[in-house]
């Protein structure tokens, strides 16, 4: 490859990765954390308490639609995956259309409702991840699809760029100013680009049909005709006025388990519940397999006996599934999960470290460090407002969980409010500070929050889940270590400034 | 990528313009094409080749900002985009 091609490489890492940086970020945070989507779920709704073997749950759950929604059109029962807890349940009378949406009811251990507190917990960070908050759920899909585009342009031109793309990996220069942050966005990059680049496709491959549907329109028409084909469709019989029992669903359960080798219901969905019209759709769990499409089985209510099943997925099918499955990472352990976590973290510190270089580079050429032009000082800026600011509106976002009155209307609504809000106030502090303070204090801040909010946790509301607790104390000593780092080293960096400038002409590559 | 410069294309700001034009909306527009085509000549079940080809179009469209922004020279860049989109399109109203 020439030095000319590997140069327009460059320029094209720089400018797709800056101008998404901000959102690839958030992107990056939230759907990091949302690799613990269930247990933050489940740290934020403390009142459920521990989890039931799926007999007790589905059990539970009989008794309480039979003895409140006898006559109910629909009932539908979500088992809690092997990470969670609470199964909840769900009917829908005669009168009510079917896409009406109820809030679904949880039960306890003991089969009573749960008086929970309204919240999105871990749901929150999952939609937020390629959703986005305050606009149309369409325009937040467009934009974290074109985000997720410049990240696989910036992930192949970045490796275009990186000639010596190994070497790289094992230079580290510490507190070398630009260098140092080179070194590590190049480290943090290699080390886990099999994962990055991964993620990036498969996300791209989640909403593939928003973004491309010409390839559905090709092979079945439209997009609802290919997933009409895919999605299994069953056919549910009038209603026949004959009373007739209902199975015990646990039944249904042991049936669903011996067809899928052992495998876990995840919903049951029964129409006509107590008419001879029953029937019963069994939906697996999606942490038993790695592909994401739907396994369902349907039984007859009355009497158990299996009627039909989803049929088997064709290569492409399931290459989509799998890849959809592998970027939500449902199926991994808790080891797995481990590792899904700490290259997210990788993953967000690697575009951290990308915009913090792009300032640090331009700083070096700057004809007065003291008065950047306009778009220098924005990108500064708004590089705090992201990178410390929302760790530190997340944090809040758990605060509002645990302090706003149960009570309250549109409570749930009103903890993402506080998340926002937070992040606004990041944004308008730094405005008024250096971007060295705003660093120090935001990123103090979210340590601080997130310590004491693992301390509280623990003192005051549970302490049968503490390892979420810990989890988040590691996370906020994480924070108070950056804050301590930059206010030791950016002194140190504004030293070397003068002498970037006379540096080597090779050292100045990014 | 050995230089001191910050990076800048070899032309000036209009031509990178045109460029960034070119791979988003071009290539957008040919592989959007290509992949249609795709779709309609993978064989096996349909939804298995609609998939198929859609996810190959990311690959596809990402090598489309590689290639334009590595072209030595534009016209010819956008001349190629043209007649990789007329080749998909002709493929299109023949089958």
């Amino acid at each position: 490859m020439s030095v000319g091609f590997r140069q327009t490489q460059a320029a094209l890492h720089t400018w797709s990765g800056l101008i998404v940086g901000w959102v690839l970020y958030a992107m990056f945070l939230a759907g990091t954390v949302s690799f613990w989507r269930e247990e933050i779920t489940r740290w934020a709704q403390p009142e459920i308490g521990s989890r039931q073997p799926a007999e007790v749950d589905v059990a539970n759950a009989q008794r309480y639609l039979q003895t409140h929604a006898a006559g109910a059109a629909e009932w539908t029962i979500a088992l809690p995956d092997a990470r969670a807890a609470g199964v909840s349940v769900t009917f829908r009378d005669k009168a009510t259309p079917r896409n009406a949406t109820r809030a679904p009811i949880i039960l306890d251990a003991h089969g009573e409702p749960v008086d929970v507190r309204a919240t999105e917990g871990g749901d929150f960070f999952y939609r937020l991840h390629f959703d986005m908050h305050y606009m149309p759920i369409l325009w937040g899909r467009w934009l974290a699809g074109l985000c997720a585009m410049a990240m696989l342009i910036a992930i192949v031109s970045g490796v275009i760029t990186h000639k010596k793309i190994f070497a790289d990996f094992f230079t580290f220069r510490p507190r070398k100013g630009q260098r140092s942050w080179l070194d590590g966005h190049n480290a943090l990059a290699v080390l886990a680009l099999p994962f990055h680049l991964m993620i990036t496709y498969t996300g791209l491959v989640t909403l593939m049909t928003l973004y491309m549907p010409w390839g559905a329109d090709g092979s079945n028409g439209s997009r609802n005709a290919l997933f009409a084909e895919i999605i299994p469709a069953y056919t549910t019989p009038a209603v026949t006025g004959n009373a007739t029992p209902l199975i015990d669903l646990r039944i249904a359960l042991d049936t669903a388990g011996k067809i899928w080798n052992g495998g876990h219901v995840a919903t049951l969905k029964i129409t006509h519940p107590g008419d001879a019209s029953a029937r019963i759709v069994a939906e697996r769990a999606a942490a038993d397999r790695v592909s994401s499409n739907q396994v369902t089985v349907q039984l007859d209510g009355t009497t158990g006996a299996v009627i039909a099943a989803s049929r088997a997925e064709s290569a492409g099918v399931l290459t989509r599934g799998g890849m959809i499955g592998v970027h939500a990472g449902r199926f991994a352990s808790l080891e797995m999960r481990w590792l899904y976590f700490l290259l997210g973290v990788a993953g967000t510190a690697m575009v951290a470290t990308g915009l913090v270089l792009w300032t640090v580079k331009r700083r070096a050429h700057l004809p007065d460090p003291a008065r950047a032009h306009f778009g220098f000082r924005l990108v500064e800026r708004l590089n705090v407002a992201f990178v410390a600011g929302m760790p530190l509106a997340m944090s809040a976002f758990l605060w509002a969980n645990r302090l706003l009155p149960h009570a309250m209307a549109e409570r749930a609504a009103w903890e993402i409010h506080t998340m926002f809000i937070v992040w606004a106030l990041a944004l308008l502090h730094v405005c008024f500070v250096s971007p060295r303070r705003g660093w120090i204090i935001q990123f103090a801040l979210a340590g601080v929050s997130l310590a004491a909010l693992a301390l509280g946790d623990v003192a005051f509301v549970r302490t049968d889940f503490v390892w979420i607790d810990l989890v988040m104390a590691a996370l906020g000593t994480t924070c108070l270590a950056i804050a301590w780092g930059v206010g030791r080293h950016m002194p140190a960096m504004q030293k070397t400034r003068k002498t970037m400038v006379t540096t080597r002409p090779e050292d100045a590559n990014a | 990528m050995r230089g001191s410069s910050p990076p800048a294309p070899p032309c000036g700001h209009g031509a990178t313009i045109a460029r960034i034009a070119l791979a988003i909306a071009g290539g957008y527009v040919t592989v959007s094409l290509w992949t249609f085509l795709l779709g309609r000549l993978i064989p096996g079940d349909r939804p298995g080749a609609g998939f198929t080809a859609t996810m190959l179009s990311f690959l596809l469209y990402a090598g489309c900002f590689v290639w334009v922004f590595g072209a030595k020279r534009l016209g010819r860049a956008v001349l190629t985009m043209t007649a990789l989109a007329a080749v998909a399109a002709l493929g299109i109203a023949l089958t």
